[in-house]
């Protein structure tokens, strides 16, 4: 569903809530008067198990779409390889493979992105903007963090990642 | 590996399982102890295994969470002593496999190495470089740090400027000249970073006579595909490791700002 400019998704866990809570209330309302006499409230209180995720993913998708220019200026070009402690807390740029997707369904995805000298975590905290899948070749742009707020390896707070044109044989397909 | 990182990876299953083994011996035996005695060998074993997982430099949170689930599972006394015998032998094979995760899924240790030495290959190539560091000036070998140390953090502006002080201090000096070659490799490959340019289709980069030198071998001149051209990561790999060594070597006292940033180095070391 677009709102303005921003292309807003309900994960599917949100909406697995909602239809578990769609059936109990439906099931109780059938046997209980109770339930039926309080379903004023329970209606609009149901629907906002759809509404409050899909408020949450707006404010942070138009907060993304915000910041992504200010990334787009400062991120400087990097290697894999080059990212390191020393780097928390500075904006960069990477370009690689992508080799594995998690948590897309959660709308919280984590990539794991390679170039020729290495391979980092590029973690998001919303959905991106295209749906990213294994082997596109990418460009991410993100801070660099560490992978438990303070402690584990550097990871990538990514801000933007989009498919770049070019699309990459897997090796065991080569 | 660390033999003592060995010996306590042993110690997990060694603690989980002696445990349940002893609750089981009492149970048998008809002791009527409190069986959570005996769990205490699976709490010790939580927190070695906790200990194991904090000393790797990708920490696996589910091994660092493991001390508290040990403390809420055992804590509150079961009624049924064959509970907690069950309990503790399925408590022992969780942390057995979550060991055996830690160690495939984490990698090793961080190497542990005595003050004022470094690890690893990175330890064997400044080694190597110490004999040609002699001619080095101080000054310019603070400088070494001082870039290798700004580069390392992403503060690419203000690398040129380091490099340039470091190959002014280095001018009539007896150092080699790969060295200044290393600032100039470094002030370019910075300079075009903050401006953000692409790579230049020509390059400083080390001759071959700075090879023994250098810690990884100079790639063939020739693109690969797509025209990626491999000498220019090498030339800034090698040339940040010659600058770090330059600056082990030359500048003792920048080794502690050094071995902060060595884990760096390290990776750099892998070609």
């Amino acid at each position: 569903m677009k709102i303005g400019n921003v292309d807003v998704k309900v994960s599917i866990l949100a909406i697995a809530v909602f239809v578990i809570f769609t059936i109990l209330l439906l099931v109780a309302s059938v046997f209980s008067p109770d339930v039926r006499s309080q379903l004023i409230w329970l209606i609009p209180g149901l629907f906002m198990l759809l509404i409050i995720p899909m408020v949450l993913n707006y404010m942070s998708r138009s907060q993304y779409a915000d910041i992504t220019p200010v990334y787009e200026a400062e991120a400087k070009t990097v290697r894999v390889k080059l990212i390191n402690e020393n780097m928390i807390g500075k904006p960069v740029r990477i370009e690689g493979v992508v080799e594995k997707v998690r948590f897309q369904f959660l709308n919280r995805p984590q990539y794991i992105v390679a170039d020729r000298s290495g391979e980092i975590a590029v973690k998001m905290f919303t959905n991106p903007d295209e749906d990213i899948h294994e082997h596109d070749v990418v460009e991410v742009l993100g801070m660099v963090i560490h992978r438990y707020i303070a402690v584990g390896d550097p990871v990538i707070n990514c801000v933007s990642i989009r498919r770049l044109d070019k699309k990459v044989v897997p090796a065991k397909e080569r | 590996m660390p033999e003592s990182s060995r010996s306590y990876e042993l110690a997990v299953p060694l603690f989980s399982f002696g445990s349940a083994a002893l609750a089981i011996l009492m149970w048998t035996s008809g002791i009527t102890l409190d069986l959570r005695i005996t769990a205490a060998g699976c709490v010790v074993a939580s927190f070695v295994l906790a200990y194991l997982a904090w000393i790797r430099p990708r920490k696996d949170i589910v091994a660092l969470t493991t001390p508290i689930y040990a403390i809420i599972f055992f804590a509150v006394p079961l009624e049924e002593p064959v509970a907690t015998i069950v309990l503790e032998l399925l408590y022992a094979v969780s942390l057995s496999i979550l060991v055996l995760r830690l160690k495939s899924r984490f990698g090793a240790p961080a190497a542990i190495h005595a003050e004022g030495t470094l690890a690893g290959p990175l330890g064997e190539y400044a080694e190597k470089v110490h004999p040609a560091c002699a001619g080095i000036p101080p000054a310019a070998a603070h400088r070494a740090a001082v870039a290798f140390l700004r580069y390392a953090a992403g503060e690419y502006g203000d690398v040129p400027v380091e490099a340039r002080e470091g190959i002014l201090l280095l001018d009539g000096s007896d150092g080699a000249p790969a060295f200044k070659m290393a600032f100039e490799i470094l002030a370019e490959q910075a300079t075009l970073t903050e401006k953000s340019r692409p790579r230049p289709e020509w390059y400083t980069q080390f001759a071959t006579t700075d090879e023994p030198l250098l810690a990884l071998p100079l790639p063939p001149p020739q693109k690969k595909d797509e025209g990626y051209d491999e000498g220019y990561d090498a030339a800034l790999d090698n040339a940040l490791l010659l600058l770090f060594a330059a600056a082990w070597n030359a500048s003792e006292a920048d080794r502690g700002h050094l071995v902060a940033a060595q884990e760096f180095a390290q990776r750099l070391t892998s070609s």
